[in-house]
This record gives C-alpha cells, structure tokens and sequence, in this order.
C-alpha cells in the first residue's frame, strides 16, 4: 500500500513538473530577433528601428527563393544589391532558404511570428499567401503604390486586379511580373529545308501545313540517316503530370471567354457540353499519338526531358518561348554542326494566330507583412528596380563587374554568370528583351528573335479567369474528381479510351461540384467585366 | 559454391535472378559514374549509358573547384564528429546508470524513453523549439535533433548490463571512484558497443539533411546532402515552380547533368570508400544490444 502510494505521488510530482515546464513563459520576447541574430552569420545585426530621419540606412528583410546553389555570399551576383542599397538608403537583408525547401521554411515562418519585411510567396493563388491575407500578416500596400509610378506603369493591369486578395480594393503584394505569350514552335529548318518544306516568310502555317510538316518529319527520314528514328512532335507532362495536348489555341481554345452557344455565357472549352473545341485538342493529340507521329516517351517525359530529346535530334518540334531558340541551337550544335531552328505559330480556325494565356501576368508575388516598420521603403526598393536606372541594372548587370563595354558593346567575365538573383525580383511587362540573356544573345541574335517574342505578345489573349480559384474548386468531391478527370482526358489521348466518353466524364465532372464552379467563375467573370 | 556438374536448374534460375537484379541495382551507380566521366554531347546523345565516351574529367575539375562543395563537406565533417563524440557520450553517461538494477525509478525512466520513440513533438514544436533556443541557422540545430534517440540508449544500456558487476566491484574495492570504474572499466569494455553507435551515428548525421531544410537559411552553412538535393532538385523545381510558363523554366540555374553526375559521385566517393569495410559491423553492431542466452 505504501509502495502504490509512494509511485502514484512521483506519478502526480512528474506530471506537476511537466505541467509548470509546458505553462512557464520564455524569458526571450519571441519578436526579439536578437536570439536568432546570435545564431545567424547572414544577419548583419539586429532589427531595431533605425531613425531614417538621421540618414541611417533603414534595414530590410526579404525572404525569397533567389538563394541558388551556385551563388556563394560573396558573389558578384551579389554586387547589384550594393547599388541598390546605396541608391535608396537602405539595408537589404536576403533570407535564402534552400530553394527545395522554401515552401516548408515560409510556412514555419509564417506561424513562427516572426516575420521578414517582405516575403515572396510562388503566386497569387497559393494557399499560404491566401491564408497570410485572411490572417493578417499580409498588409495591404495601396497607400505605397501612389508613389510607385515605375511599379504601376510597368505592370499588368489585370495582375493588380489579381491581387485584391479580399475583393476589396485592397492590393496585397507586389507581382513578379512574367510577359504574356502566346508561345509558338521551336521547329528543326535543317529537316524543312532536307524536305523541302519553305519556311512561310511570317513564320506563320495552318493546322494543316503543320500536321503535313509533323507527318513529313517522321516517315520522311529527315535528318537523312537512313534510320526510321524520328518524331515529329514531342509533348511532355506538366508539373501534374499531366500530357500537354499538341494544339489548343489553335483549334479554338482561348481559355475562359463569351464563346457563346454555351450553358453559361463564360465557359472554358473543356466543360462546355454544346462545344466541340475541346473534343478537337484531344482528338488532335489522340490522332497523333496513334499514328506514331507524336514521341511516344511524351506521357512520361517532363518538359527538360522532352526538351533533351528534341536537342538530340529525337523530335523535330517542340513548343516553347521564342527567346530559347538560340539556346537550343547552341545544344544542338554539340551534337550536329549542321543544324538549324526556326520559330513558327500556327494559325487558329479564323486564319490567324492568336493564344489563349492563363493566369495573371504574374509569378510569383511579393508580400510586405505586418513586421515591416518600414512598408514604404520596401515598395521603393521594387519601384526603383524597375525604374530605368534600375531596370538596366536588373537586365545588364554592372559595369565593372559583370561586364565592359568594347567598342560600344558589353562583353561580360565568366563570373557574370546568369545573373540570377537580380533577373528574378521583378520584370517589365513590355519589355519582353528581358528574356534574351545578355550574356546569350547579341545583337544580331535578338535581332532574329525579337519579331517572333513580339508576335508572341501581340498575339496573347488573356484568358478572362484571371487566375481566379472559385471557393467551389476547393470542395473534396471537386478535388476528388479533378483527378479522375485528368485520368481520363489523358486516356482519351492516348486512345486508351473513345472519344465518346467525354460526354459522360463532362456530366459526371458537373455532378461532382462541376456546376457550382461554372456558377461562381461566370460571377467573378462578370464582376471584372 | 557446388560444383558445375551438381548445379541443379534452380540453382541456374536462382543465380541468374540474383545477376539480374544485381545488374538492375548496378545500372544506376554505373550510369551516374559513366556519364560523369563524359562530355555533355556525349551525355544528350545517350542518356542511358554504362560506359563513358568522349571521357573526361572536367566535370569533376568544375565540381571540385565549387568553394560551396568544400564548404558543405566541412560542416558535414563538423556536424557528423561533433554528434558522433556528443552523442556518444550521453549515451555512455546515461545507459550506465540505467543499466544498474538497483537505480530507483528506472523502470519509469526506461517508459520515457520508449515513450519518446513513439512520439514526437512534430515539426512546428521543434521549429519553435530551435527558435526559441536562438539556433536557427546555426549548426548546433543540425547536431542537436539527433544528438540522442532511445533506440540507441537502449543498444548501450542492454550492453552494459551484461559487463560482469564483479569487475567494477573489485576497482570500487581498490579505491575507484564511480567516474573511474565508468570511464576506466565500463567504457573499454563496450569498445563494441560505442563502435557500432559511432558508426550508425555517423551514417545518420551524414545522410540528413531534412533539419537543414527546416532550420538552415545561409548558404555557408548548408551540408552536403542539402547542396545535393538542391542540384539534382533545380531541373525539377525549374519545371514545377515556372507553373507552365515555358519562358521562366529557363529562368532557373540548372547545371547540366554531366556536373550533377559528378556531384553525386563526389560525395558518394568517401561513404563508397568506407562503407564496405564497415558493413559487417552493422549486423553485428544491431545483435549486439539483443538479449544474450
């Protein structure tokens, strides 16, 4: 009896003891950064409250993906954000997690309370970003953007509409702003010329020019080997894995838009019930696949692999942004002297080109937080970026350390290297050059290419989604059934399934949630109208 | 080994299994090695090969010559013999006392080690745990998660309770003190055991690099496993991040493959090395700490 006594009492002493440990507060104040500052060597002292009035520079901390493996901290990759501090007054402090695990440091940030100045988040429809929005964390910046003239000025309307988060007037980030295409083809010109294929003069041809073209490339022996070991098309799986169809815009597909005869009077191809656009896409791809036109490694190659295979001679087209054109060819040379590239659209049902872009102009926002005692200042730093001098610093790098001038020419060191971290804050929404690597492309290349990026942007038509996820799509039955949906095109791609099933896979897609989605997205559609 | 003549056919079925699925495990070790010893051309012009062509170094040259590969190395030495000696030595000062019988409230103490087996505050205790402690980027936060875990506790204590009790009796008689009799007569006799958890110590911290994701911001303090990961991640990531926008999946430092090759092999290099000398300690090291008849 005393024994059980003597354990239930160290029992009850342990369980007090835990309890007082679990209860008692920590001496250190969790929003003091010293603790954290004694441990970290990147930190360049502590985040007290710099009087700016003095003309000490006022610290800035940015927590963002641009750390890469390659760039030690003493890169000259480095040297711009120097200038960047001197021009503004400012101290800039990078937060660089590793890039693979950036998504689970943000959310351990993010709950941790305490916070960077400025955060970047992958875009404007990630959960994170959203829930930082709905909490709190994120603060509204219209007040700063008044005095941001290169900010608005060299963004996307439509982006800034994407980032009223609330669906108030309230903008909550800063978009990262990528150029609006409507990419077209990387094709081999070597095996057109080998064929006797002409290059249309306005890089332009029809469906049906194209599909000759892609029939030609793969029976026709176009590299003149000798061997039956080409393939017109090669396609590849996004990041959902997911077999990317050969053509959309070209048959009709434009994204969400009035196309009219529908259900609803904004509707997307792939659930419009009275419209064959969407048959046509898989069907086009169906048909390629099963004539052996198609690289039959598509379903299972990623877009680098799929791009691999063209550069070895594998396939000959391949679709992609016009600026890599040179890229390829320069891989390709490695392999065969002789070869040749050339970009084409090809035309949609009307006789012209034109593309349907999803999304919002963006990737990737950035975030001011309820931490940042200098909002304002954060906004300058993304503003001055993109004021010319700025702008030129972002797309050329410095003088002196990336690169000299001969005669009236840059000519950049090795140690210039990609310039990655200054080339991934912000862009230019008309500056599609942007992409032409300064360290790639001379004069005479951007030359080549710049008609096709241009055609490329004025043939872009934006779908009218905007990004926009309806609370709908977040339903598990929604979700549930996305993946029996994706199952299933994919089949119906590959032949594995008839055509005909498409109709009823359409019924049972509105069944699970479908309708609610079409419902809410005709709302927001019309509220941006 | 029979003799040919005594091989039966399921003997021929059964080696030939066992060749093919060696080759099968062998193929990726071998590609790896080939196509880092080969030119990119050569790389883009057979993916799959086993054997190098247009052979050259200069995929090592370029990989060696990274200050952030030498850098990762040093704190993966410095983490992996500050948490093999650190670790080692709790599990010494905390397996023998526990390994005496007569010690009250060891039972008690024994269900909290198990009980810290099967559960773990999860990620966002211990990241507030590492931040609360200041040690966010610092190395000490990739020493200290695993400095001690009760499976090894247990190996220790399970050996140490089979060291005969006379010999320690017979120094106490002599004069020793309890830190003698520890360190001068417990610990040369576990030689055995404090070899295997040196080795499955060191395996564990060279290896992880799960906690630097979590809790490693600096690039100079990156391990090596984690400067891997990044490498062989960045085409991946290129793909995913961009969100289909072809323009932007060039936007990310990818190093062609013949260099992530080379990575691999590099630091593959010294754990290939040691590895086999060591294998058999593994399974000795594992029935070490088992019940003896």
């Amino acid at each position: 009896m005393r024994t059980v006594q003597r354990k239930t009492a160290i029992v009850l002493l342990a369980a007090l003891l835990l309890v007082v440990t679990a209860c008692s507060g920590n001496a250190n104040d969790p929003d003091n950064a010293a603790g954290e500052d004694n441990g970290s060597a990147n930190q360049q002292g502590t985040n007290t409250v710099v009087n700016d009035d003095e003309g000490e520079p006022v610290t800035i901390r940015i927590m963002s993906t641009l750390g890469s493996a390659e760039v030690p901290e003493d890169d000259p990759q480095r040297a711009f954000v120097d200038v960047v501090e001197e021009a503004l007054n400012v101290n800039l402090e990078f937060i660089a997690p590793p890039a693979s695990g950036y998504e689970s440091q943000l959310q351990l940030t993010l709950i941790s309370g305490d916070l960077p100045d400025v955060v970047f988040f992958p875009s404007e429809d990630n959960e994170m970003y959203i829930n930082a929005v709905n909490d709190g964390v994120i603060v509204p910046i219209n007040d700063y953007l008044e005095d941001a003239d290169n900010l608005m000025a060299h963004s996307y309307e439509h982006s800034w509409s994407a980032l009223k988060t609330m669906g108030d007037d309230n903008i909550y980030a800063i978009p990262r702003t990528s150029i609006t295409r409507n990419d077209g083809f990387t094709v081999r010109k070597d095996w057109m010329d080998n064929l006797g294929i002409p290059v249309p003069e306005n890089s332009e041809m029809s469906v049906e020019e194209f599909t000759d073209m892609l029939h030609r490339f793969t029976f026709d022996d176009p590299d003149g080997n000798g061997k039956d070991d080409t393939y017109g098309f090669g396609s590849f799986v996004d990041a959902n894995k997911i077999l990317q169809p050969v053509l959309t815009s070209e048959l009709g597909h434009y994204g969400w838009q009035a196309y009219g005869g529908g259900e609803y009077d904004y509707t997307l191809p792939e659930y419009d019930r009275n419209s064959d656009v969407y048959a046509n896409v898989l069907g086009y791809t169906r048909d390629l696949y099963a004539s052996g036109v198609l690289d039959p490694d598509s379903p299972i190659n990623d877009n680098k692999t799929a791009s691999e295979r063209f550069e070895r001679g594998i396939t000959g087209v391949v679709r992609d942004f016009a600026g890599y054109v040179k890229r390829k060819e320069d891989a390709l040379h490695k392999l065969n002297p002789e070869a040749e590239l050339t970009y084409l659209f090809v035309q949609g049902p009307e006789g012209e080109v034109k593309g349907g872009v999803y999304g919002t102009g963006i990737w990737g926002v950035w975030a001011i937080t309820s931490a940042a005692e200098h909002p304002e200042k954060a906004v300058e730093v993304f503003d001055y970026l993109l004021s010319d001098e700025g702008w030129d610093l972002v797309s050329y790098g410095m003088e002196g350390t990336h690169y000299t001038m001969e005669n009236g020419e840059r000519v950049y060191s090795p140690e210039a290297g990609t310039m990655y971290m200054q080339r991934n804050i912000v862009r230019r929404h008309d500056d599609p050059d942007f992409f032409l690597h300064p360290t790639s492309y001379t004069e005479a290349d951007k030359e080549l290419v710049r008609p096709w990026i241009q055609k490329a942007v004025d043939t872009a038509v934006v779908s009218l989604d905007q990004g926009h996820t309806p609370a709908a799509a977040r339903e598990p039955k929604f979700m549930d059934y996305k993946l029996t949906w994706d199952e299933l095109t994919t089949r119906i791609m590959l032949g594995d399934l008839p055509m005909e099933q498409l109709g009823p896979i359409r019924d049972d897609w509105y069944k699970h949630g479908g309708e609610a989605y079409m419902e809410q997205m005709n709302d927001y559609i019309r509220s941006t109208q | 080994m029979r003799s040919l003549k005594r091989l039966t056919g399921f003997d021929v079925i059964n080696y030939g299994l066992i060749v093919l699925v060696s080759m099968a495990m062998l193929y990726p070790f071998a590609n790896v090695l080939a196509v880092s010893l080969s030119s990119y051309s050569a790389y883009i012009e057979n993916p799959t090969r086993i054997w190098p062509d247009e052979f050259s170094f200069a995929a090592y040259r370029e990989m060696l010559s990274k200050p952030i590969l030498w850098s990762s190395y040093l704190n993966t030495i410095i983490v992996t013999v500050c948490g093999v000696f650190f670790g080692i030595l709790l599990y010494i000062v905390t397996a023998y006392p526990l390994s005496k019988g007569y010690l009250k409230g060891r039972k008690l103490l024994m269900v909290a080690v198990v009980f810290s087996m099967l559960f773990n505050g999860g990620i966002i205790p211990n990241f507030y745990l590492m931040r609360e402690l200041g040690l966010l980027d610092t190395l000490t936060a990739l020493v200290m998660p695993m400095l001690f875990t009760g499976f090894n506790l247990i190996l220790m204590k399970t050996f140490m309770e089979h060291i005969p009790e006379e010999l320690e009796e017979a120094a106490r008689i002599d004069g020793a003190s309890e830190p003698y009799v520890l360190f001068r007569i417990v610990v040369p006799l576990s030689k055995p055991i404090i070899a295997t958890l040196c080795l499955f110590t060191a395996v564990t911290y060279w290896n992880n690099f799960f906690n630097a994701v979590l809790y490693i911001r600096s690039v100079d303090k990156w391990p090596l496993m984690l400067y891997l990961n990044e490498i062989i991640r960045s085409a991946n990531l290129a793909s995913t991040s961009a969100d289909g926008n072809l323009a932007e999946q060039g936007a990310f430092d990818v190093m062609p493959e013949t260099l992530q090759y080379a990575a691999i092999m590099v630091v593959m290099i010294p754990i290939l090395c040691v590895y086999p000398f060591l294998q058999k300690y593994f399974v000795k090291g594992i029935m070490l700490g088992s019940v003896k008849g």
